[in-house]
């Protein structure tokens, strides 16, 4: 019962705990000005997850934007060092166009970002960190995890660039359908095609993808880059799965999407995004991830069957110190008090107390 | 348990068929009833009747694993689904139509009427062409039969009806066609049963075909 007095909505909580956890691996909170200039975003539209962006103009006249995406302005604060690695961690607002209800929303986005240096060891561990954020949202939990490097792979072995651009798109769509056109368009890159689609259902332990994709003659140096993050990772809960494309421009390496039961759509979305650090003018490579707190809702949602958990109902015969002891002695059980001369029609409670006459009832 | 949503109508009777050779049955299905959701525990699958336009949305939020759903739905509202296999039936176009004696002049604003707004707009902006979109929710022909609209945009599948009212089609945007939408984070926790009936239905269609 003493849990519920202190009970955080159910956000608050998945907050707090996914702070201690980053902090509990050593990732430094960042904070940071809940406005940017423009120009960040105007650039890299697409590393965005809607590109509607909520602008005004400063004081002094430059365009500003209410932040949409924390990861560039991390981005783009970083000093490299040499050798040495950053690891920070965040949790902030962010204004963009929530996917469900199509209009513009304060998001909460909490994540990590490690930049500079990083190697296996740093792969590995923010993967890991992926999987257990999961596991704070739900026991339910899947992480999917691909590598930029095998798809790139075979589709720098297709020639036409149309043919290209089409593949990536249904690739995204997972859309069989289309690839099977493809390839009888498209003869001379039929076998690339070919194996692209294979990558769209794969099926079977993540030791046997791995097999697989060997037999496929997929690229060697990411293949064994996937095979030593997946090694770390709790198997159960992590599916290989190649439709996990957005943002070819940014992302190399690993990605992963994480899915919890309950909530149609990915909770968390991040990998090495080496890419988008070149493009910013910096040498480093870095990896990180986002949860986004507005997917969850759905899954937050209705959960409370109460409000509070006593009613304490005084009448004019009481005294204010007498209810207000009561109230205090039922707090030290752990309960949460409300003191009230009627209870309102929408409180629900767990139980009513009634103080008459500055008798206890 | 694997949810499908399927298309009320005869299209969705040939959808179940094809779901049920693939291991999924459940007979009650097509009995005559005025029940909408059905299930059978020993296949492991429910299926329900919904509103052919509405069969997306289902699937998006993830009420539905799996359903079937028309190309020109999924492009008009761009569901976030995966669209993985085309069921090659219910076969139609998109297409441009005006009247038999328009003539378009490029120098002017051209007034398009239609259901499809988000797939009219993506068409024209991709010839470059300013449009004045008058959005309607049926009886689209009679827009440039009144003089109301220069062209409309709508899906077309034998010609009757623009014949009819003395229209023709001018450009095709693309064929529509049912295709077969999957829930993106039911793809990863239901992925054997998917991956089954994915690959059943792909066989259906080639042998068809």
């Amino acid at each position: 019962m003493s849990e519920s007095l202190f009970k955080l909505k159910g956000e608050e909580r998945i907050v707090h705990s996914l702070r201690s956890l980053y902090t509990s691996y050593g990732y430094v909170k960042f904070k940071m000005s809940r406005f940017e200039e423009y120009d960040l975003y105007a650039g890299n539209k697409d590393f965005l997850v809607s590109g509607n962006i909520i602008t005004f103009t400063d004081t002094d006249g430059s365009l500003m934007a209410l932040k949409p995406d924390v990861t560039l302005s991390i981005v783009k604060g970083f000093r490299e060092e040499e050798g040495s690695v950053s690891k920070v961690s965040y949790d902030e607002k962010v204004y963009r166009v929530s996917s469900s209800s199509g209009v513009f929303k304060e998001i909460t986005q909490v994540g990590i970002e490690c930049l500079g240096d990083i190697e296996g060891v740093e792969l590995g561990e923010v993967a890991l960190l992926a999987q257990k954020s999961l596991l704070l949202i739900s026991d339910e939990s899947m992480l999917t995890i691909s590598h930029m490097g095998v798809t790139e792979g075979f589709l720098g072995m297709i020639s036409s660039p149309k043919a290209k651009s089409e593949a990536l798109k249904y690739m995204e769509e997972k859309n069989i359908s289309a690839l099977n056109k493809l390839i009888s368009e498209y003869p001379e890159s039929g076998d690339a095609l070919e194996k692209l689609r294979s990558l769209l259902l794969l099926s079977g332990s993540n030791d046997e993808i791995i097999k697989r994709l060997r037999e496929m003659g997929a690229d060697k140096k990411s293949l064994d880059e996937l095979e030593e993050v997946v090694s770390v990772l709790d198997s159960d809960a992590l599916r290989i799965d190649f439709s996990v494309l957005g943002g070819m421009n940014y992302y190399n390496g690993i990605t992963f999407r994480g899915y919890v039961k309950g909530v149609p759509e990915s909770v968390i979305s991040g990998g090495q995004y080496d890419k988008l650090m070149a493009r910013m003018g910096k040498k480093a490579k870095a990896i990180g991830f986002a949860v986004y707190m507005d997917a969850l809702e759905k899954l937050l949602e209705g959960r409370d069957e109460f409000n509070l958990d006593v009613a304490l109902v005084y009448d004019d015969e009481t005294s204010m110190s007498e209810v207000l002891r009561k109230a205090e002695e039922i707090r030290k059980s752990g309960r949460s008090v409300s003191t009230m001369k009627k209870i309102p029609q929408k409180l629900k409670s767990r139980e009513v107390v009634y103080l008459r006459g500055g008798e206890n009832a | 348990m694997l949810n499908v949503a399927l298309p009320k109508g005869r299209l969705g009777e040939k959808v179940y068929a094809m779901f049920a050779s693939a291991g999924f049955e459940c007979p009650e299905v097509l009995m005559e009833s005025r029940k909408l959701v059905f299930e059978n525990e020993e296949t492991g699958v429910r299926y329900f009747w919904v509103k052919p336009s509405d069969v997306s949305v289902y699937v998006e939020r993830g009420a539905a694993d799996i359903g079937v759903a028309g190309k020109d739905i999924i492009d008009e509202y761009k569901r976030d689904v995966y669209e993985i296999l085309d069921l090659k039936k219910g076969k139609c176009r998109m297409c441009v139509a005006a009247k038999k004696d328009f003539v378009d002049n490029p120098g002017t604003t051209i007034r398009v009427a239609t259901k499809f707004r988000n797939i009219a707009r993506t068409y024209y902006s991709s010839i470059g062409r300013d449009i004045d979109i008058i959005h309607l929710n049926g009886s689209i022909e009679l827009a440039p039969v009144l003089g109301m609209s220069d062209v409309i945009v709508d899906i077309v599948e034998t010609g009757t009806t623009l014949k009819e009212n003395g229209l023709e089609v001018i450009e095709t945007i693309m064929p529509i066609s049912a295709r077969v939408i999957v829930n993106k984070a039911s793809f990863e926790f239901k992925k054997n049963d998917i991956i089954k009936v994915i690959n059943s239905l792909e066989k259906q269609i080639e042998e068809k075909n």
